[in-house]
């Protein structure tokens, strides 16, 4: 049936071929993993990369035009309607905000304590997520180019989603919280307890861990950043505490908490903060 | 299964170009972003075209071609450097050393074929990630490995068709 040409070339000199790109391959993963060497190579290949991830971007972009151009006026009037009273809601927050802020400097200089006031913050599109496989990671549009920097937090609108490992020169990548290789540390809003979040092998879940067995941990509390080791600015949220299990016998309490922000969907993200000052947060 | 066939070697420089456009069009694809529920119904679309372009254009299309196409998927994943490429390129050596048996079989073993190479991927993608760690399974390689092997017959008829459009153009 089929009429084959020119093969005996192709099998002679594939096996050590193979072999070569093997190995070069196993190098590569092993070198990857512990250091930092091959980020040249990297950079040099996300080049090619980066064009197809901000076609098929531009693409999803124009997709979200259209639909917004079709929808309907009488949605149109209603979110009208919805967003001036929630703006005039937020406006006379906005105002309260003022004073609470002054008041807020005001007693921190009173406790004499390290204020960051206006961090710096780069707004980035998503262009891809990775949440299974075990690693749990988002690329995202934002590089060197516009001063990303290894170390700053990724927060949605909702809160903390979590850090940029990678930067390229146009896009980075980031380790979400979710991942089991990665921990914040966190406070509770309500009690001020602090702990550690851990990622766990399953999406959409997280650990508060070191948490005493006998500490006032109740289902539904606030989880916020605590700003401890300097890598993520504090106060903003990471989760809620979807369920404590108290084992007898054991040192800390087993409790599982669920991430404040759905990745699923938020198309931007917020780099925060400059980690120049960081030293091993992880 | 004609829409397999390897043509001739005049063929060949247009057979590369095509490749490398569908392996681009391919990482396109790889980028659309699918909701959560999905994800798993994602076909392992990369693994699809350079499965095709080892089977029907193995003169052209190779373990380096594999490589490379594997490290650039490694960029776009985010994972550490070499992890596709290392399982692409066996994908590739397995494909063109079984191209002549394989363009034989009756589509549904392809299928069968595809199945197992998709998911015996997606396994050892997943758990080289987690070198240090134990050994774990997880359905979505055993879905996404399934939803390869149904798009499979669809898939070489459609890039055979465009191919054969194209050369007869040219």
């Amino acid at each position: 049936m089929a009429k084959i040409s020119g093969l005996g070339k192709v099998k002679q000199n594939i096996t050590p071929r193979l072999v070569v790109c093997a190995v070069i391959s196993f190098l590569c993963i092993s070198v990857d993993r512990q250091s930092n060497y091959l980020n040249p190579v990297r950079e040099t290949l996300s080049f090619v990369v980066y064009p197809i991830q901000l076609a098929v971007d531009l693409q999803i972009g124009l997709i979200e035009t259209i639909s917004s151009y079709l929808k309907t006026q009488k949605t149109l009037i209603n979110d009208m309607e919805k967003l001036r009273t929630e703006n005039l809601q937020l406006s006379v927050r906005a105002q309260r905000y003022s004073a609470v802020k002054r008041e807020n400097s005001r007693l921190r200089d009173l406790l004499d304590f390290p204020v960051v006031p206006n961090q710096r913050t780069i707004v980035a599109n998503i262009l891809s997520i990775d949440t299974k496989s075990g690693s749990q990671q988002i690329v995202v549009n934002k590089g060197e180019n516009t001063g990303a920097q290894v170390g700053q937090a990724m927060v949605d609108v909702h809160g903390v989603i979590g850090q940029v490992i990678k930067v390229g020169p146009y896009s980075s990548t980031g380790l979400l919280i979710t991942d089991p290789k990665h921990s914040i540390p966190v406070e509770l809003n309500r009690t001020g307890l602090r702990a550690l979040v851990t990622g766990i092998d399953e999406s959409k879940k997280l650990s508060l861990s070191f948490v005493p067995i006998d500490a006032d941990v109740v289902t539904g509390d606030l989880v916020v950043s605590s700003g401890l080791g300097n890598r993520f600015p504090s106060g903003y949220p990471v989760g809620t505490i979807k369920s404590v299990a108290r084992v007898k016998g054991e040192s800390f309490a087993d409790i599982s908490v669920e991430p404040i922000s759905d990745l699923t969907f938020s198309r931007e993200v917020l780099l925060v903060g400059s980690p120049s000052q960081n030293q091993g947060a992880e | 299964m004609s829409t397999l066939q390897t043509f001739g070697r005049e063929r060949n420089r247009s057979d590369l170009i095509f490749a490398v456009t569908s392996i681009i069009f391919g990482f396109m694809l790889t980028a659309i972003p699918f909701p959560d529920w999905l994800s798993d119904l994602k076909p392992n679309w990369i693994g699809l075209f350079v499965f095709y372009w080892c089977i029907t254009a193995p003169q052209r299309v190779g373990v380096v071609f594999c490589f490379i196409t594997g490290m650039l998927l490694d960029v776009q994943h985010g994972s550490s450097l070499g992890e596709h490429a290392l399982c692409l390129s066996f994908i590739a050596y397995f494909a063109v050393t079984n191209h002549r048996r394989f363009i034989l079989y009756p589509s549904i073993q392809q299928s069968i074929v595809i199945f197992f190479v998709i998911f015996l991927y997606g396994l050892i993608i997943a758990n080289i990630q987690r070198f240090s760690s134990n050994i774990t399974f997880e359905w979505g390689v055993l879905y996404q490995a399934m939803i390869t092997a149904i798009a499979w017959p669809w898939f070489q008829l459609i890039l055979g068709e465009l191919r054969r459009l194209l050369t007869y153009r040219s």
